[in-house]
């Protein structure tokens, strides 16, 4: 696991995973501002966007931005720095003052107070360019106060009209111009801005109720994004009202000539069968979707390719769940449980039908690969002998270790491993896994020979019926900077038909304990049909970051840090992390496609 | 002698300048800062080589961040980590010429982590060079010979009566007291035969008395039942073993190709001390050959001299991971020396390929901050009045430069420099453009 | 014309076109000159392919018509019909379909039965051995083909004489103690950073630099920190005028030929770029590793083979498209053949004589020696009746235009591999 190696990079990608927590706390109350506008923003973009991103609640985000201490903290990173010293931020925030002074009330204010704070943007196709343009609109909530705000600025905006045009092209409309980069309108009940300022008359056009000026001939009713059928799919297909969705169109998805952008074809077999068949959906899905919702202490974001799983090609229909059956197998909950991973994959499907999955050039890897597993299980056929004994699920997890096993403890001290694997043909695939495990114990024990260290002695015992073979040191190792391969002692069981491969016989004790009663298990019918699900307890992961403190902060040192720095960046991200009940992210089938879903919540 | 080449450099009209306090600093430590050349400058050579060869205390941060370094590398056994404690020590230490001694031992009894694969070893005999850095030698050489880090690397265990490995014996002449030249084959035979049974066990040394050839020997004309302390006390009693070791001295701190004369009256300096270091180093340090135009800019700075000396000068808080990677491409990898003959240094450092790699070394320096944040350059120019394109280039010239750069270096310097926009921007073009000349490569 | 003539000709010739008009110090200025009035254009060129791990020579030049080799191979063995029969006695592997067809063009030199007397089995040490050209005792300080290039002025003089693609250490081979020799592990890293600054301050900076590196030669023969300097100065002129050029190369070279997708093959594309951009380097070294085939050999050793096979006949086809065929030996070897009897687990185990190939246009077309007996064995491998460094005498002094003694510590009468 990466989060366990010591460099500065992952103390960085800690402090990282902080910030997000963070995003995602101010997020949380913005979405409990009262009185959003239940209308869907899409309804003020024109129908054809290529993109769509509708925020709601807007401006309660951004007043919690504002008083929370994070701008100021990115404002003081270096990069932040930088960013104040511009000359155009400078003029920006400058112009943000003045705009405040005159309206006699803040940015944040006018932005939930007057306008309703929701705002969607739209991308659309722009004829003969290679960029898109876009389009934003936000509707007025509170015209009357709006009026008179605007009866407030107008006038010193016109005296700015030298690097922009500022007309009023029709009764109540102001449209700003700022040539080569774009325009601004409002009126009554709206404001609007868009990269093309041609576009703007048209669309103000509709939502003021007046002629632009320049569509005099026949005006065509004004078509909303809403009515987009693809738009209105995924709005049902993810539901509610999300404090930020969107929508993309697939025309995005393909290039000019109408072909798929995302390939067809991998060149990495791990990615083929982790990813492989999330991407092949988004790849002919006619539609992508999102939404981030979020709770009172936890939020959802939900990313949906709709289309048919059953219609896939046979090598990436078996990376899914086979139809009617539960999906991933649930973590067992062993004491102290830091996190998971579990897998529904038909490995033995894929790995046949690799070549219609993979660029040639990925493939001799397999025959490589093939040849090495048969120096270790000689006269066996990875593919009929090996995958053909595995059933769908693998799980693989993450929990306490203790150093029983040692006189001391590792200088690394890693959580214990255990890997879950279901098997279909249960007698044959113990025996082939023994027989791995025996090897494999083999090789690695010359390895110790050579380095000096002492050999595993694979031996066996009996728990709760279930027979433990291990392997254990003769002579407990002593000291306290032990190598990091004595955080492994492998220890492997057949429960049912779920072969255990742990590296600690503690928690292969515990599993066997767990896997005996299935009550404990956590509950299958509140549990969606998952292909993959990834799961994490922050708090856990924390106390096993912390007996790793000093290698930790040492990292920091590296990273250019003073030991005092470095302990105050361990303790942030301690900190983070033991905010974080649980973080999740897992792939779940839905009776219209996929999805693929993160969850988070804190305490 | 009348021109003594050690006798104590008479310093001129102007006395101890600015100049001359940077040269010593650059060849006693890794690199130099400003501060640390004006307050040598200030405090005159007696002070500046006392504190240099004298003990000094290390700073409470020092410890502590050293110790965690230190249990780190331990901890995970890993050669990256050891590289990053002992990076830290160089770039950070109170003691600067005692880490760069320690490094002269490691270069000298060049032992590498890619075969003793023990980092725990390796830092015990990393120690050792440190305890002795400035130090006996002799005592040194004796303490080799049982250190297990060098046992595993040159094969001590292999070593027996019935079949001497002569491996360490080859090493103790060839590479470690005498040079080729001094010493037959026969000599080495006879002088591993001197050395069978001094093993490891249980990673501490061991007299195997049942592996020792007692028989009588002889080594270098003596005659005995010698054993490997006698061995090593015949090498050391040769002529060309001060010689051996007043030629690395010279190579190291003084020039690429020192004369007869320096390499007499330093190996004298050597047998006069006794193979102590320190009085050798303060006699060397100070002298008239030190000083002399010819040494002055005349060592290829290696990656190390380069990479830690550009950071001491303008980094004040550099990032080892980038710092050990960009070490190893330019092929300095502590502790994994390529052969047992450690870095031969000089015009081998230099390649297209290192060269391309120590400019483009400076261009990543001075653009972003992957080594570090650079110091102030705004408050830098305040501080010593850079205000013209010329004042700029003089100052960045003496800071980074071991020798004034010839005329029309610097006056397409100031060219450039007069060219650029703002001067926090001309004077990062400016350090980029300075550390890239191969007037840089020099110290 | 003498050897040493040629190697000085041929150097210039190059020479010529990395930097004319630059920045060259004099003497190479004048040199370039006086090469410029030969008719001769650009100097030969030397590929090396190493073939680590030990490559079954058997199974790539086969006996097929001996009845011991089936007979050893039982499942390994390719049967007669399969082979790409050159003589009546051999045939090449089916995977060298590339080659072969170079072999009916005249291009191929098959040296057959080369190795070396008392023939050592580990990898480390045989490998050690055909780098350093010294069978009978272990110094690593330099390589066959370093100490060739201290023969050469030029080389001394700094710039690329010589060039390891690939490779994540300097092979030995190359290895002097007086000559540089850049080891590019790709050619993406082979460039100049720009430094701060928009980009006119950077080219304004690199324009800064390339003046100061060209004012070499003034005070070169000074001595102490001048002549240090000119060194540094020297290097640093011919490293960035190499880089420029690198990019121009780059920029300019259109392939003349198809490369198949292998690491070799895009190696070798590269080596072709390099020569069509006639940066004046001589040697070329790449590597390619995972012949150490003990068992289930046969799809591995088909499938490095074809890479082989591939790469070096879109290489030959490219250079033939930029008229630059005349100028390019490629040489192949590996560090041992393999037991002639195949082990239990479907491959062989390290063995001793072997093969090399000598391909290009000047390479004398044919099989050179008998295949050694399969019948006559030490320690269960044909012997050897051909010293490698025979061949390494005819590629230095036949190809390349260096006395090979003083490379190899003795006179070797070098193999009729090289047409004169």
């Amino acid at each position: 696991m990466a989060i366990f190696e010591t460099t500065g990079g992952e103390v960085m990608r800690g402090k990282s995973a902080g910030v997000i927590l963070l995003l995602a706390g101010w997020v949380v109350g913005s979405g409990r501002v009262a009185g959003a506008d239940p209308s869907d923003p899409a309804s003020l973009l024109p129908l054809g966007a290529l993109a769509a991103l509708q925020m709601n609640n807007l401006g309660a985000v951004v007043g919690r931005l504002e008083k929370s201490g994070l701008v100021e903290a990115l404002y003081s990173t270096p990069q932040g720095i930088e960013l104040t010293k511009r000359p155009d931020f400078k003029k920006a925030m400058a112009g943000k003052a003045i705009l405040e002074q005159q309206a006699g009330m803040s940015a944040v204010e006018i932005l939930t107070t007057i306008l309703g704070g929701q705002v969607a943007v739209g991308m659309y196709p722009q004829a003969g360019a290679s960029q898109p343009e876009f389009l934003a609109v936000m509707r007025v909530r509170d015209p009357a106060r709006w009026k008179q705000l605007r009866e407030r600025i107008e006038p010193f905006l016109l005296l700015a009209d030298q690097v922009m045009n500022v007309s009023r092209p029709a009764n109540g409309v102001t449209q700003i111009t700022v040539k080569n980069v774009g325009a601004l309108a409002w009126g009554d009940a709206w404001l609007m801005a868009g990269t093309k300022a041609d576009r703007l008359p048209g669309v103000w056009g509709n939502l003021q109720g007046v002629d632009s000026g320049k569509e005099k001939e026949k005006k065509p009713p004004f078509k909303s994004l809403a009515e987009d059928v693809d738009y209105q799919a995924i709005r049902q297909q993810l539901g509610g009202q999300p404090v930020i969705g969107f929508f993309l169109s697939n025309k995005v998805l393909k290039s000019p000539d109408g072909k798929r952008l995302i390939s067809d074809k991998l060149d990495n077999p791990v990615a083929s069968l982790l990813l492989g068949g999330l991407i092949e959906m988004v790849g002919r899905s006619p539609y992508l979707g999102g939404a981030l919702t979020v709770g009172e202490n936890d939020f959802a974001l939900r990313l949906a390719a709709p289309g048919e799983v059953g219609k896939l090609d046979a090598g990436r229909k078996a990376l899914f769940p086979a139809a009617g059956k539960p999906g991933t197998p649930r973590f067992p909950a062993v004491p102290g449980l830091i996190g998971g991973i579990a897998w529904d994959r038909d490995i033995a499907t894929w790995y046949t039908n690799r070549e219609a999955l993979l660029e040639s050039r990925a493939l001799p890897g397999f025959d490589q690969f093939e040849t090495g597993i048969a120096n270790i299980l000689p006269g066996k056929d990875f593919a009929t002998d090996v995958l053909g004994t595995l059933g769908r699920g693998m799980t693989v997890l993450a929990a306490p270790q203790d150093y029983s096993y040692l006189d001391g403890t590792p200088g690394v001290k890693l959580p214990a491993f255990a890997l879950i694997i279901d098997l279909a043909k249960p007698k044959e695939g113990a025996s082939l896994m023994n027989l791995f495990l025996q090897t494999l114990a083999a090789i690695l024990n010359i390895e110790a020979g050579q380095q000096g260290r002492q050999p595993w002695v694979m031996t066996s015992e009996t728990h709760n019926g279930v027979q433990i073979s291990f392997g254990d040191y003769l002579q407990k190792p002593k000291g306290k900077d032990l190598p990091v391969v004595t955080n492994f002692t492998p220890a492997a069981a057949l429960v049912g038909n779920r072969y255990l491969l742990c590296t600690s016989r503690g928690l292969c004790k515990q599993l066997i304990d767990t896997l005996a009663k299935p009550s404990t298990v956590e509950e299958s019918a509140a549990t969606p049909v998952q292909a993959d699900d990834w799961a994490v307890t922050g708090s856990r992961l924390a106390d096993a970051l912390a007996l790793n403190r000093n290698l930790l902060e040492a990292g920091g040192l590296r990273n250019g840090r003073t030991g005092k720095q470095a302990r105050e960046e361990f303790q942030a991200m301690e900190d983070a992390l033991r905010q974080v009940e649980k973080l999740r992210l897992r792939s779940v089938l839905q009776p219209w496609g996929v999805e693929l879903r993160l969850e988070g919540s804190w305490k | 002698m009348l021109d003594n080449p050690l006798a104590p450099h008479a310093f001129g009209v102007g006395g101890w300048s600015w100049r001359d306090a940077a040269h010593l600093l650059r060849r006693a430590q890794y690199g130099v800062s400003p501060d640390e050349i004006e307050r040598a400058t200030q405090a005159g050579p007696v002070a500046t080589i006392d504190r240099l060869i004298r003990p000094q205390a290390e700073s409470a941060e020092f410890t502590s961040a050293e110790a965690l370094l230190r249990q780190t590398a331990l901890d995970t056994g890993s050669t990256a980590n050891l590289q990053a404690w002992w990076l830290y020590r160089l770039g950070h230490s109170a003691n600067p010429l005692t880490e760069k001694m320690t490094f002269f031992w490691h270069n000298l009894f060049a032992t590498s982590n890619e075969k003793v694969k023990d980092v725990a070893l390796m830092l015990a005999q990393n120690d050792l060079f440190r305890a002795q850095a400035l130090g006996n030698y002799a005592g040194l050489l004796h303490a080799m010979a049982r250190d297990p880090a060098m046992l595993i690397w040159l094969d001590g265990n292999a070593n027996r009566r019935r079949h001497p490995n002569e491996n360490f014996a080859r090493e103790v002449m060839e590479l470690f007291s005498l040079g080729v030249g001094n010493y037959t084959e026969k000599d080495i035979q006879e002088a591993a035969r001197g050395f069978t049974g001094w093993h490891m066990r249980e990673g501490v040394f061991w007299f195997n008395a049942s592996q020792h050839d007692t028989g009588d020997k002889t080594v270098l004309g003596v005659k005995g039942n010698l054993d490997g302390d006698s061995v090593i006390d015949i090498c050391l009693k040769q002529a060309a073993c001060p010689r051996f070791i007043a030629m690395r001295l010279l190579k190291t701190f003084v020039m690429p190709e020192p004369g007869e004369a320096a390499l007499a009256a330093v190996s004298a300096s050597i047998r006069r001390n006794g193979f102590v270091m320190g009085p050798v180093l303060r006699e060397l340090l100070t002298s008239r050959l030190f000083f002399s135009g010819e040494a002055r800019g005349s060592l290829i700075k290696s990656p190390l001299d380069l990479v830690l000396g550009t950071q001491r000068a303008l980094v004040p808080a550099p990032r080892l991971e980038p710092t050990i990677s960009r070490l190893s491409a330019l092929g300095q990898d502590l502790f994994l020396p390529p052969t047992v003959k450690g870095w031969e240094g000089g015009r081998l450092w230099i390649s297209s390929t290192t060269y391309l790699l120590r400019a483009n070394f400076a261009a990543e320096l001075t653009k972003g901050d992957l080594y570090g944040q650079l110091i102030d350059l705004e408050a830098e120019a305040r501080r010593h009045q850079l205000q013209t394109p010329g004042e700029a280039t003089r100052y960045y010239c003496d800071l980074l430069l071991a020798s004034e750069p010839a005329q029309a270096v610097r006056v397409r310097l100031e060219a450039f420099a007069s060219s650029a926009g703002s001067q926090a921007v001309r004077d990062r073009g400016l350090i980029h453009l300075i550390l890239a000349l191969p007037e840089q490569q020099l110290m | 014309m003498s050897a040493n003539r040629r190697i000085f000709l041929g150097r210039c010739g190059t020479a010529g076109a990395i930097s004319v008009g630059v920045s060259l110090p004099g003497i190479w200025r004048g040199a370039i000159r006086a090469a410029g009035n030969q008719a001769k254009p650009g100097g030969r060129v030397l590929v090396v392919v190493e073939m680590a791990g030990g490559n079954d020579g058997l199974n790539t030049v086969i006996p097929f018509t001996d009845d011991a080799y089936h007979k050893a191979r039982p499942t390994l063995a390719v049967g007669k019909d399969r082979v790409l029969k050159v003589t009546g006695q051999v045939g090449l592997h089916p995977r060298l379909a590339e080659i072969r067809a170079l072999f009916d063009d005249g291009q191929v030199a098959v040296v057959q039965g080369v190795g070396y007397p008392r023939p050592d089995r580990s990898h480390f040490r045989s490998m050690d051995i055909w780098h350093t050209a010294r069978p009978e005792k272990v110094d690593l300080r330099d390589g066959w083909l370093g100490r060739a290039l201290e023969l050469d002025p030029r080389a001394l003089g700094g710039g690329v004489p010589a060039l390891a693609l690939g490779t994540e250490k300097l092979p030995l081979a190359l290895l002097s103690s007086r000559v540089n020799v850049p080891n590019v592990q790709s050619m993406d890293a082979y460039k100049l950073v720009a430094g701060p600054g928009d980009s006119s301050t950077q080219a304004r900076s690199r324009q800064t630099l390339r003046e100061a590196v060209a004012l070499h030669g003034a005070s070169g023969s000074e001595g102490g920190a001048a002549s240090e300097l000119d060194f540094l100065r020297r290097t640093a002129d011919v490293t960035l005028t190499s880089v420029d050029r690198l990019g121009e190369v780059a920029k300019a070279y259109k392939p003349g030929a198809t490369y198949p997708g292998t690491g070799l093959a895009q190696r070798l594309q590269v080596v072709a770029q390099l020569i069509a951009g006639n940066l004046g380097t001589q040697i070329f070294y790449v590597s390619l590793g995972g012949f150490d085939t003990h068992s289930r050999q046969q799809p591995a050793h088909e499938g490095l083979l074809g890479e082989l096979s591939g790469a070096v006949g879109a290489f030959l086809k490219d250079l033939k498209s930029h008229g630059l065929a005349d100028r390019v030996m490629v040489a192949t070897f590996s560090e041992f053949g393999r037991r002639l009897a195949e082990n239990g687990s479907l491959g062989t185990d390290h063995g001793a004589a072997s093969q090399m190939f000598c391909i290009g246009a000047g390479a004398r077309g044919g099989v050179l020696g008998a295949h050694p007996s399969l019948t006559d064995l030490v320690d269960g491998d044909p012997k050897h009746h051909t010293d490698f460094r025979q061949v390494y005498a005819a590629l230095l002094e036949k190809w390349l235009g260096y006395p090979s003694e003083p490379v190899l510590g003795k006179g070797f009468k070098p193999v009729d591999c090289v047409k004169v």
